[in-house]
């Protein structure tokens, strides 16, 4: 009995706590841009009046554009079912799980792509090839970072990869772990469409990645694709918690109370970095999601000598 | 090597890579600061392993005060002057070349395995030395302007010192001084030549320097 | 004896902060030249030392004075420093043509880069012997500069660049050198002295001391000009001020190359130097082990090869005169490299070489220098036919070319006579074939060059007068410090009077030398060179 619910308790965390992450960034770009911001519960209402209205599909629409929210929000719930959280392992778990798991969420995505351009709208196609070409530069980073780590921990479930740190101390292990860590953090913000890769509050088409590729979508599908984005943002949080809590050493029932101050935290952080700096241009794009590859493959070099 | 020297280490390493990226001159500036600065410390924390000794503290207050100060005020001076603040159109790309600094690092790496004469613990060092200097050549073949040609010298000086300390064990300190006096009067009469290619041409460009040939 | 060693930093510096205080361009000069003398004075004063009591030590070894250093130091202070100094006063009429702030710097510099070579040859230590080197790149290269001259900017970049980033190379074979002293079992600081490594160098791992020996002579070499790290020197060379392209190619080449001569006997079989001067002497009694080339011989010998080539080519293309010189000095770098490259062997051939070059290329230099100032071009073409305006510069242009391509009577005709014969005994006859062909080729294009200065008929008057006319700012006249001078062509349309008598030394004297050099060699100097040919490969 305490065995499932060890299990499930990361899943459940989650799916309750993901809305509140993203309320944190946005309060906190509210507070730097000097506003009072919406509270930070405001997505659960969002979220709850989506799912009490109607749905207007497009005469052009096929199939494909009413399967794509169900498939993105069922694919995240799986994918989030692998989170560990600190010494809990996630509800599977198995060695490799890191490749499943990173492809779940390219699943979700090709969805999303495919919905997009099932529009047969002009913008929404700009931002599905936008998409696409960033998700193929953050591919490489992503697996080179899970590779760094699962090379020091010797582990290769998901689990394994970012909480081998429990009997080691920073000394030892800290270096690599901390290059993954910043590899992970450009990738959460290009993965998740934030600033400086694309602008989640943007209003001009031309210059939308994620979210033109969603304007068509309404009600309860909307619904379905903001809570799987907001589960997506809250796995690379959750993900780099553990690596912070790993890499200071912290375990036990102190380890998850940590991981939910570093979530929160790193949450803050991205608020601050959105408010902080400008978007790049387009074409800069691709070099800021190299840097995570080369941060990535840094820590595999690191890893070789150290 | 502790992990305070593995973690001055690697920041070299990653200001390599910054350098690599970035297309501001005063950033890089800044950035081949930092890694003076790291380096400065170096004898420090060599210090807190092996017993402080004066000569150390000495040659990490004349590297800081070198490769940490003077260095980037030079050439943050020298920029000034000259009202550029970005190469714009560099021989190598920036995404290539910070691929190509990775690739570096990798045969950098590579090599020192392959020295055997290195102590496992002192690979990274080797490995952090190789791979500046490799750096620092390359940003003197692969960029235009003269400035960054200088910090391409200064990655290399930086580099050559780590390989001292990799392969030598005490090196005498009237040599050290010595190499670290030419290293600033070298910088010295570099940025002073950039001003002067400044005031005759107008511009900072090497590559267009292409008058005298045969 | 610590006193010499101190006079060579101590006289320069002295003479700095005299210039430093200087009240006008011609004390400034003065200054100068009476430095140029003391340094002159102390090598000779070094090299009697010398050749009673063989090597000198101080602080350890820090500092050390062997026969072969002192050859290169007479070489650098009494025949290339002291006449190029001399040259300069007259080049600048004698404070005439330059503003007190130009002196000024022209002296300090000058004087810096006296200290910096004679403290690289006197050191016994190569961490100390590639901070001399570095510090006499550094002061010399704004001595290529002359303000408002965009050609002169660009050598000076180019020569500050690559010679930083060669000789930064340098210091990395320096470290890995010592490093495999430690390995060797030297301690600490010892691994840094030349002597100490040589003890050892029976112990040293073989693949470490060559990859070190492989950085030092690319490092160095791209100072002494190698090919193909020589490209920064024909631009250097032509874009310099007379007097300062003299010293450059009679000296600063050399001092590099002397770095990497000191680094050769490292790798020469164990009782390699002894037993092949004895053999030396008698010629024909040379050991076959003697002869074995080491792998640091042969790599030199390539490069030397490659200098060669590439130098001819370039010189029977050349269209302009310093730069030919210049490429004459790559050249004969290539044949000194060659010598040495040979082992004990050619060693003496190559010492007297160094000699010679030094003499003759000086000379040239300075003719060429006047010349060029006179006529406002660097053309070759235009010198043709220059004997009849200016009979001395112009005489001794051609004379001291024709010294350079080794015609009989001068000297350098003996020593690449040894250095051949020397290598018909090595039986080294594929590089001997390369080497006679690559100076057939000097030989013919500069002596062309050199008929038609001496009794060529002038080129086109109007032409010859317009100043400034040398494509790509190759121009070479007075320093444009005053450049309405060059604007007015009327002034020197006449020969501007008799050179002055300084000038008939700095150029007649050398080539007397060479002549005398060539019909006598005198007891006391052969000895003196298999007394150096010792110290160097023997360390003694």
């Amino acid at each position: 009995m305490n065995d499932i619910l060890a299990k499930l308790l990361p899943l459940v965390v989650a799916l309750v706590f993901a809305p509140l992450a993203m309320g944190i960034i946005q309060k906190v770009k509210a507070f730097f841009a000097g506003r009072k911001g919406f509270p930070v519960f405001q997505m659960y209402r969002d979220l709850y009046k989506l799912m009490h209205k109607g749905i207007v599909y497009s005469r052009s629409t096929t199939w494909v554009f009413r399967l794509a929210p169900l498939l993105v929000l069922a694919v995240s719930l799986i994918a989030v079912a692998w989170l560990p959280l600190g010494g809990l392992r996630g509800l599977f778990s198995f060695q490799g799980g890191f490749i499943f798991v990173a492809y779940l969420f390219g699943l979700a995505r090709f969805a999303t792509l495919l919905a997009s351009l099932d529009t047969a709208s002009a913008f929404e196609g700009m931002g599905a090839n936008r998409e696409a070409l960033f998700a193929i530069l953050a591919e490489p980073a992503t697996l080179l970072a899970f590779a760094a780590l699962i090379l020091t921990s010797g582990n290769s479930s998901l689990w394994g990869a970012i909480s081998w740190g429990q009997e080691s101390s920073f000394a030892e292990f800290g270096v690599v772990p901390l290059l993954a860590l910043v590899s992970f953090f450009i990738l959460a913000l290009s993965e998740n469409s934030r600033i400086p890769v694309d602008d989640p509050t943007t209003h001009l088409e031309l210059t939308m990645i994620h979210e033109v590729m969603i304007l068509d979508n309404s009600g309860p599908d909307l619904a379905y694709i903001e809570y799987a984005s907001a589960l997506k943002v809250w796995f690379y949080l959750v993900l780099m918690a553990n690596i912070i809590t790993a890499i200071f050493s912290i375990s036990g029932w102190a380890q998850i109370l940590a991981m939910f101050g570093f979530a929160f935290l790193l949450a803050g952080i991205i608020g601050v970095v959105e408010s902080s700096i400008a978007r790049l241009r387009m074409k800069k794009v691709p070099d800021f999601i190299g840097s995570a590859v080369a941060f990535a493959l840094l820590a595999l070099v690191l890893e070789g000598i150290l | 090597m502790t992990s305070l020297q593995n973690m001055l280490l690697i920041v070299v390493l990653i200001t390599d890579l910054t350098m690599a990226a970035n297309s501001r001159l005063g950033t890089c500036i800044n950035i081949t600061a930092i890694q003076g600065f790291a380096l400065g410390f170096l004898p420090l924390a060599i210090g807190l392993e092996k017993g402080m000794n004066f000569e150390l503290v000495a040659i990490a207050v004349i590297g800081i005060a070198l490769r940490g100060i003077l260095f980037p005020y030079i050439l943050h001076r020298s920029l000034l002057n000259s009202g550029t603040s970005r190469e714009l159109k560099p021989i190598v790309g920036y995404f290539l070349s910070v691929a190509i600094v990775l690739v570096l690092i990798f045969a950098s790496l590579w090599i020192s395995i392959r020295i055997d004469f290195i102590a496992p613990q002192l690979l990274l060092l080797s490995t952090v030395a190789l791979s500046t200097i490799f750096a620092g050549t390359f940003f003197i073949v692969g960029r235009r302007l003269a400035i960054m040609q200088i910090l391409g010298y200064i990655l290399l000086e930086n580099g050559i010192y780590c390989m001292g300390l990799a392969f030598v064990q005490d090196i005498p300190m009237i040599v050290e001084l010595g190499v670290l006096f030419d290293a600033i009067v070298a910088v010295f009469v570099m940025s002073v030549a950039t001003n002067k290619i400044h005031e005759e041409f107008e511009h900072f460009d090497i590559q267009k320097l292409d008058s005298l040939k045969g | 004896m610590n006193m010499l060693f101190g006079g060579f930093l101590a006289v320069p510096v002295f003479g700095v902060l005299l210039i430093l205080v200087s009240k006008s361009s011609r004390q400034a000069l003065m200054i100068m030249l009476a430095t140029a003398l003391g340094g002159a004075l102390l090598s000779g004063a070094l090299a009697a030392q010398v050749a009673q009591a063989g090597v000198i030590e101080v602080a350890g070894g820090l500092f050390r004075a062997d026969h072969f250093s002192a050859w290169h130091m007479i070489i650098l202070a009494i025949i290339v420093f002291l006449p190029s100094s001399v040259y300069a006063y007259t080049y600048f009429e004698g404070g005439k043509g330059i503003d007190l702030g130009y002196a000024k710097r022209f002296g300090m510099l000058w004087l810096g880069a006296f200290a910096a070579m004679s403290t690289a040859l006197l050191s016994g230590n190569i961490g100390i012997m590639w901070v001399a080197i570095e510090a006499s790149t550094l002061f010399t290269a704004f001595l290529i500069f002359r303000q408002g001259n965009a050609a002169s900017l660009e050598a000076m970049w180019k020569y500050i660049i690559m010679c930083s980033v060669g000789v930064a190379f340098a210091f990395i074979g320096t470290l890995l050198m010592a490093a495999a002293g430690q390995q060797a079992g030297l301690e600490g600081g010892d691994s840094l002295l030349l002597q100490k490594i040589y003890l050892v160098r029976g112990a040293l791992k073989p693949s470490l001391a060559l990859t070190a020996f492989i950085f030092i002579l690319v490092g160095y070499g791209t100072k002494a000009g190698l090919a193909p790290m020589h490209n920064w020197l024909p631009d250097a060379h032509s874009q310099a001020p007379g007097p300062v392209s003299a010293m450059f190619s009679g000296f600063l080449l050399n001092a590099a190359l002397y770095c990497i001569l000191r680094f050769l006997p490292l790798f020469s079989p164990s009782d390699g130097g002894a037993s092949v001067l004895q053999g030396g002497k008698a010629g024909s009694m040379l050991v076959g082990a003697a002869l074995a080339s080491s792998k640091a011989q042969i790599i030199l010998m390539g490069f030397a090869l490659l200098s060669l080539v590439i130098s001819s080519a370039f010189i029977f293309f050349q269209k302009d005169a310093k730069r030919m010189l210049a490429y004459c000095s790559v050249e004969h770098m290539g044949i000194i490299a060659f010598a040495y490259a040979l082992g004990p062997v050619g060693t003496i051939a190559g010492l007297f070489h160094t000699l010679n070059h030094s003499f003759a290329k000086t000379a040239g230099f300075f003719s060429a220098g006047s010349l060029g100032k006179k006529l406002h071009t660097n053309e070759l073409a235009r010198f043709s036919g220059a004997s009849k305006r200016y009979p001395l510069y112009a005489i001794g242009f051609a004379v001291s070319l024709l010294a350079l391509i080794g015609v009989a009577p001068f000297s350098v005709f003996m020593s690449e006579f040894m250095l051949v014969s020397s290598t018909v005994a090595a039986r080294r006859f594929v590089p001997l074939a390369i080497f006679l062909a690559a100076t057939s080729i000097v030989f013919l294009v500069m002596l062309k060059h050199a008929i038609a200065i001496l009794w060529k008929s002038p080129p086109d008057q109007a032409q010859a007068y317009t100043p400034g006319c040398a494509p790509g700012g190759t121009f070479s006249g007075a320093p444009a410090i005053a450049p309405h001078k060059n604007a007015n062509p009327t002034e020197f349309s006449a020969p501007s009077g008799v050179p002055p008598i300084s000038e008939y030394l700095v150029i007649g004297l050398p080539l007397a030398f060479l002549l005398v050099l060539g019909l006598w060699m005198p007891h006391g100097l052969s000895d003196f060179l298999t007394k150096a040919l010792d110290s160097l490969w023997s360390m003694k």
